[in-house]
């Protein structure tokens, strides 16, 4: 099986709530291995460059708040100034560039078995009222859409993690530099799955 | 923050065993939950003459370092002599200082700078005796910590695995951070943890 990677940061809310090391070590805990970290306050320009910009994207982003809207029954136009999907998307990009640029932040690079899935099912849905107990975000966060609404801001969910390979690959590029991450060092994850000592199957991998 | 006599700035470093071990996350908790605010971090593999010049190249350290290893012999310094090949506390103190680099250098490690108040006795204390067999429960190596000198000496390693490097005074500290991050070094203090209103507000 092809080992992934995926990035993982703790964004401002975690750090000045002191939860990082309770994020880390729950990626620790589970077997994945870290091979890149730095606490580093992003660019604006970093920040862009992580949310897509695609057309397609703001449009879907902007849709998803406008039914939302209509469930809730908030005039989008009252709240916001538009009801034009693309305008509204545009926007809450923006207060997601906001979100992870407003202070430093723990960046992680984690490696693994099926990694990426691995980190969103430990960080749990975006929404953190309805993330399930045991996630990072059901455990440690109350937000719920309401009060984003209210502020005018994104979900405060302490943690980004990447949503697929392709997109992991593309966020790793833009964080760290290819030296800035240590994957050839033995780690515990052999411990961790038993790969060291007696053990069923061929267990032929690095010690 | 900084306005306060008190307020100090600590070096840490995970060394390649907590790596592996995967404790960076129980570590950086510990730090945490001590009000203890993250100013730097980053994951590095050590060129040789970082991992050298991180130790005090002196004599009266590897004096220090020889007492260690014999306070862990229980005071026996005959078995101490027969397990090090000699009862110098200065040569035994040279050889462990090969091997630490020869471990700084097995693998990434974690360097960090920690702020608070007193910081760099709280990190020691948090940290715990340099050998976990005298290390208290609560603390880092009381904890986590399994190694000794003589498990070492008998194994090969000289060098025992204590998971972590820490700043031993506040003049240490500065020196071990401009070492570790450079000249150019910028922290990253310019944030306050949402309970530092509690700790540093004058209305209490």
């Amino acid at each position: 099986m092809k080992f992934e990677r995926t990035l993982i940061i703790a964004k401002h809310d975690a750090v000045q709530r002191g939860l990082m090391g309770e994020i880390l070590m729950r990626f620790e805990r589970v077997g994945l291995k870290l091979i890149a970290l730095e606490f580093l306050k992003a660019t604006e320009d970093m920040g862009h460059q992580h949310y897509p910009t695609t057309t397609e994207w703001l449009e879907k982003v902007g849709n998803r708040t406008l039914t939302e809207y209509k469930e809730k029954g908030i005039d989008p136009k009252e709240k916001l100034g538009t009801n034009d999907a693309i305008e509204i998307g545009k926007m809450i990009k923006g207060w997601n560039v906001e979100y992870l640029t407003v202070g430093p932040v723990l960046a992680m690079v984690f490696e693994g078995p099926g990694a990426v899935k691995i980190g969103r099912k430990l960080v749990g849905e975006t929404n953190p009222s309805v993330a399930a107990p045991g996630t990072i975000r059901g455990d440690f966060s109350s937000d719920n859409a309401d009060m984003a609404n209210d502020f005018a801001r994104p979900f405060y969910n302490l943690v980004h993690a990447s949503g697929s390979v392709e997109e992991a690959e593309f966020e790793i590029g833009l964080w760290f530099d290819a030296k800035e991450i240590f994957d050839a060092h033995e780690v515990h994850y052999h411990q961790a799955m038993g790969f060291k000592g007696k053990f069923v199957g061929k267990n032929t991998d690095k010690k | 923050m900084k306005k306060f006599d008190s307020i100090e700035q600590t070096f840490l470093m995970i060394k390649p065993d907590g790596l592996k071990r995967g404790l960076v996350g129980r570590i950086f908790r510990k730090m945490e939950e001590a009000g203890l605010k993250l100013v730097a971090a980053r994951m590095i593999l050590a060129t040789k003459e970082q991992a050298g010049k991180n130790y005090p190249d002196t004599d009266e350290w590897k004096k220090g370092i020889g007492e260690k290893g014999l306070a862990s012999y229980d005071n026996d310094i005959k078995r101490f002599k027969e397990e090090y090949g000699t009862d110098d506390m200065i040569e035994v103190g040279q050889k462990v200082f090969e091997g630490l680099v020869k471990l700084l250098l097995s693998g990434p490690v974690l360097i960090s700078v920690w702020e608070g108040n007193h910081a760099v006795d709280e990190v020691r204390a948090i940290a715990g005796a340099t050998v976990s067999r005298f290390a208290s429960p609560g603390t880092i190596r009381g904890d986590w910590g399994v190694d000794s000198p003589p498990l070492a000496v008998k194994s090969g390693r000289i060098v025992f695995s204590n998971l972590l490097h820490i700043s031993d005074s506040p003049k240490e500290a500065k020196r071990e951070i401009t070492h570790w991050f450079g000249d150019k070094f910028k922290d990253l203090s310019d944030y306050d943890r949402v309970d530092s209103a509690n700790l540093f507000d004058e209305s209490w």
